[in-house]
């Protein structure tokens, strides 16, 4: 080393030198993170948004509160919400942990060993899990391209079908039962069969008034409706739903409801999302409808099939492929979609809708899932 | 305790403090061994010294040459306009030489001083500028009320 370079070494580098190469770093890390798309979830169905903040506010307020005591056993408040929402007498209301947590309690008080417990399929993988715990069979019934079929259930009825189970708009396919048929199939229904109506997605449905087959409770004994706050309330987390049962169904109800009540903390949340929680509601459900409607059009021209749904996922099957392999050509595209297979039909994929930009990264992947892109552009990611 | 040190932020910022930073080299320098590193020492106290005395003539040698050629031009030309023309234009360009010079010296005297193991983060222009200023307007006040004396309207001196 020379005089001269010996002292050079000791040169330091000066702000805009050190900032130069911090910049240069950032725009690297910049551009990684650009090239890094990140993966789309639409394989459930819950909300991807957090709750209102005023809702999680009212939650923890009361666990602030006087948690040493017991929380309203009977959830009058939310009861007389309900009630006036819906327009029915407070005790045919009844609030749980859950809508699936109901369902359950329903099928164990309903079902008995040798009994059979009807629905239609695919639908809500539950349903035979909730029949083999209560120890009745698990009957399904086909549907018709996805839609339920009324005379197949009505065919598959006999002495020991104690329960039928629906999912209106039906998980996972979509597609929806007017309260029409409902009606008509529970006037076609014998003396000892129960049915259960899910709706834990019908706030998505643009057909009739979502209380539509609702209100068969006045004119049918039998029938049980199942609402959840997890899908369209988005409060999955706090496990709530609530079950509408005939004026002559209360203690049927009252044996459904769980015991001591449910948690302060979740009656809290509710009782706020059902004060506040419609304008929410309502944007969710503009927003769910029009980009379902855009992911039915894009699909005409492609090789997909879809039946049509009135909830907030859309039930896919590609031409000439199973679900597992569509599922995994669009996750290539970094879109995760829910495999048929688990589902009930392995031929299809369920996929969630959510926003406009959600909807194109779907149609993206399906078009290059399916070949007719070769790559899509970074800017449709 | 009440802290007056105006970089001390009580937290209210976070990050590092004003002039706190390291030094930071492109690579890191190969350490001499202790008698390179002496003489370090003193190249860097020799490069300071000379420095200190190159500013010092901004305050005086130099103004007063400029002023001593301007007037020799007006002696010889008879021109007092050429005079103070050449005699400001020859000021500021020296001074700017030499404080060009004075930055090259600085920076000569921050790599001996890192040669010689200091962390030395800033140079010591700004401070001998000042410091200079001050010795060269002390002296002048020295030579000009107790040395020359101040002019015959202010005090004139006895016949």
């Amino acid at each position: 080393m020379g005089l001269l370079d010996y002292y050079r070494q000791f040169e330091d580098m000066d702000e805009a030198e050190v900032n130069a190469a911090l910049r240069a770093r950032r725009a690297r890390e910049k551009a990684l993170a650009l090239e890094r798309v990140p993966v789309l979830d639409l394989s459930h169905t819950g909300s991807p948004d957090l709750p209102n903040a005023e809702v999680v506010g009212a939650s923890v307020y009361q666990a602030r509160g006087r948690l040493n005591g017991y929380p309203d056993e009977r959830a009058r408040a939310i009861n007389r919400a309900l009630a006036e929402r819906h327009y029915i007498r407070g005790e045919q209301i009844v609030l749980g942990n859950g809508a699936a947590e109901l369902l359950r309690t329903a099928a164990y008080l309903l079902l008995d060993q040798g009994s059979e417990l009807l629905s239609p399929w695919p639908s809500y993988s539950l349903y035979p899990t909730i029949a083999s715990r209560a120890g009745a069979r698990f009957v399904e019934a086909e549907l018709a391209d996805g839609f339920v079929d009324p005379a197949a259930l009505l065919a598959q009825v006999g002495d020991r079908t104690r329960m039928i189970v629906i999912s209106n708009p039906n998980d996972p396919t979509g597609t929806y039962i007017e309260s029409g048929q409902v009606g008509e199939l529970l006037s076609r229904l014998p003396e000892h069969t129960y049915l259960a109506l899910d709706e834990a997605y019908v706030h998505f449905q643009d057909i009739e008034d979502e209380d539509a087959s609702m209100r068969l409770v006045e004119a049918f004994p039998r029938l049980l409706v199942f609402r959840t706050f997890s899908k369209a309330y988005g409060l999955s987390g706090v496990r709530a739903g609530y079950v509408v049962g005939a004026p002559s169904a209360t203690s049927l109800l009252a044996s459904i409801a769980p015991m001591l009540g449910v948690n302060a903390l979740t009656q809290a949340a509710v009782l706020q999302a059902l004060k506040i929680g419609d304008r929410d509601l309502q944007r969710l459900r503009a927003t769910v409808i029009e980009q379902r409607n855009r992911v039915r059009e894009a699909i005409e021209d492609m090789p997909v099939e879809m039946p049509e749904s009135q909830a907030n996922f859309v039930w896919l099957r590609a031409e000439g492929i199973s679900g597992d392999e569509l599922a995994r050509r669009l996750e290539q595209s970094r879109v995760k979609v829910a495999p048929g297979g688990t589902l009930g039909d392995e031929r299809f994929v369920r996929a969630a809708i959510r926003d406009a930009h959600a909807t194109d990264r779907l149609i993206w992947a399906l078009r290059e899932g399916l070949g007719e892109r070769e790559h899509a552009p970074a800017t449709a990611l | 305790m009440a802290s007056n040190d105006p970089t001390e932020t009580g937290g209210l910022f976070i990050g590092r403090r004003p002039g706190t930073a390291p030094l930071r080299y492109r690579e890191q320098p190969v350490e001499a061994g202790t008698a390179r590193r002496r003489m370090d020492s003193v190249i860097a106290a020799a490069i300071l010294v000379a420095e200190t005395l190159l500013l010092t003539t901004l305050w005086g040698p130099q103004p007063a040459g400029w002023l001593w050629i301007g007037a020799q031009i007006d002696h010889s030309t008879d021109s007092v306009t050429l005079g103070i023309l050449v005699a400001f234009v020859g000021m500021l360009t020296t001074i700017f030489m030499t404080i060009a010079l004075a930055m090259r010296l600085d920076r000569m005297w921050k790599l001996a001083r890192r040669a010689s193991g200091h962390e030395q983060k800033k140079g010591a222009l700004e401070r001998i500028f000042v410091i200079s200023m001050a010795v060269a307007g002390i002296a002048f006040l020295v030579w000009f009320l107790l040395i020359q004396g101040p002019g015959p309207d202010l005090a004139p001196r006895a016949s």
